[in-house]
């Protein structure tokens, strides 16, 4: 199997079928991100190909100075982010919205609630606190990762995650003392 | 260890991140500290919490619909293949309409000194620089910062050719 950084110098030759791996092999990555950064799925769609597609645009500037994964990270945030601050401008834009489109396991509708407490308490973060969180909690990052990928150091990211925790417990006390 | 740090290495120590050395301190500081031992505990709780939030997964066909964009760019903006690097980072850093005027109009009169005839420049060419107060740029490429691809196909010793060879540097720039 060819490592991502191959498959990335072969796009940069044109190659679209390594695009169509790197696309195959990172989608989970890109949607996840997008939809924890904004919560619904179509803007996560949008903002997961538009990630995409950047790749593609900027593959013969590609330099593997970090992991790929860490670099479409970056992308992703960066799309989340400009998507927060159109929604933040327009006022019908809600970015609270848990989606009712989103196709969930039946077991879990009756954690209904929770899943509504934890996806408000997340939208009410900080943008960078919120980026920290989901990278960490959810994409499984590791502190310089999340440096890396939202532009902190070691101990920004450490000092946004406790108080992206401490922000969250003070939100959900009432379900987590249950 | 003292209670703060303790819990700031926590979420760490909940990943099986931290080096021996910082875990056996946690540890032994979580048998005396009872305080810190609840603050774990309600890490955890939180943490577990946090991910029992499921994502919807990735839409159906969404592979599919990413190569058609991607065919359609390709048609739009012409094959990926870049026959050259193009300019450098601070290009992409918003450099106005009005700038790339003024350094057109600064490389126009470079040009017409160097068909002057100021032949003393030659041994100090390859360092050369054009003081630009509004962007500040080291001319490293002549070929890559004003673009000027047609000058690339002149015959040996012609002016353009001997202006390209006085302002171009080898630059290991990354673009
Ligand atoms: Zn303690």
């Amino acid at each position: 199997m060819r490592s991502d950084e191959e498959l990335m110098s072969a796009v940069a030759e044109g190659d679209l079928s390594a695009f169509e791996q790197l696309v195959r092999r990172h989608q989970g990555t890109a949607w996840n991100a997008a939809f924890r950064l904004v919560g619904d799925v179509h803007a996560a769609e949008d903002i997961a190909q538009e990630a995409f597609l950047r790749v593609l645009r900027a593959a013969s500037r590609y330099r593997p100075t970090a992991a790929f994964r860490t670099y479409l990270y970056r992308i992703v945030t960066r799309l989340c982010c400009d998507h927060r601050r159109r929604i933040v401008a327009s006022p019908s834009g809600d970015v609270d919205a848990w989606p009712s489109q989103a196709p969930l396991p039946e077991d879990v509708a009756s954690s209904q609630e929770v899943h509504s407490s934890v996806n408000k308490a997340l939208a009410s973060l900080p943008a960078r606190q919120k980026e920290a969180v989901i990278l960490r909690y959810y994409e499984g990052l590791s502190y310089t990762e999340i440096g890396q990928v939202i532009g902190a150091t070691r101990k920004g990211v450490e000092r946004l995650l406790a108080r992206g925790r401490a922000a969250l417990a003070g939100k959900l006390s009432e379900l987590l003392e249950e | 260890m003292r209670c703060d740090r303790a819990q700031i290495l926590m979420d760490r120590y909940l990943a099986e991140e931290l080096p021996a050395v910082e875990r056996e301190d946690l540890e032994s500081h979580l048998r005396e500290c009872p305080g810190c031992q609840q603050q774990l505990a309600q890490l955890q709780t939180l943490l577990g919490t946090l991910r029992s939030v499921p994502a919807p997964p990735v839409p159906q066909g969404f592979v599919g619909r990413v190569m058609v964009m991607a065919g359609q760019e390709i048609e739009r903006q012409g094959p990926l293949v870049q026959v050259r690097p193009r300019p450098a980072s601070w290009w992409r850093h918003g450099v106005t309409p009005q700038q790339i005027g003024f350094a057109a109009a600064l490389a126009a009169g470079l040009l017409v000194g160097v068909m002057l005839g100021h032949q003393t420049w030659q041994h100090s060419a390859r360092t050369s620089t054009i003081d630009r107060p509004t962007a500040n740029v080291q001319v490293t490429d002549a070929e890559n910062v004003y673009l000027i691809d047609y000058l690339t196909g002149t015959p040996r010793g012609s002016f353009p050719e001997i202006y390209l060879s006085l302002t171009s540097v080898d630059s290991d720039q990354e673009f």
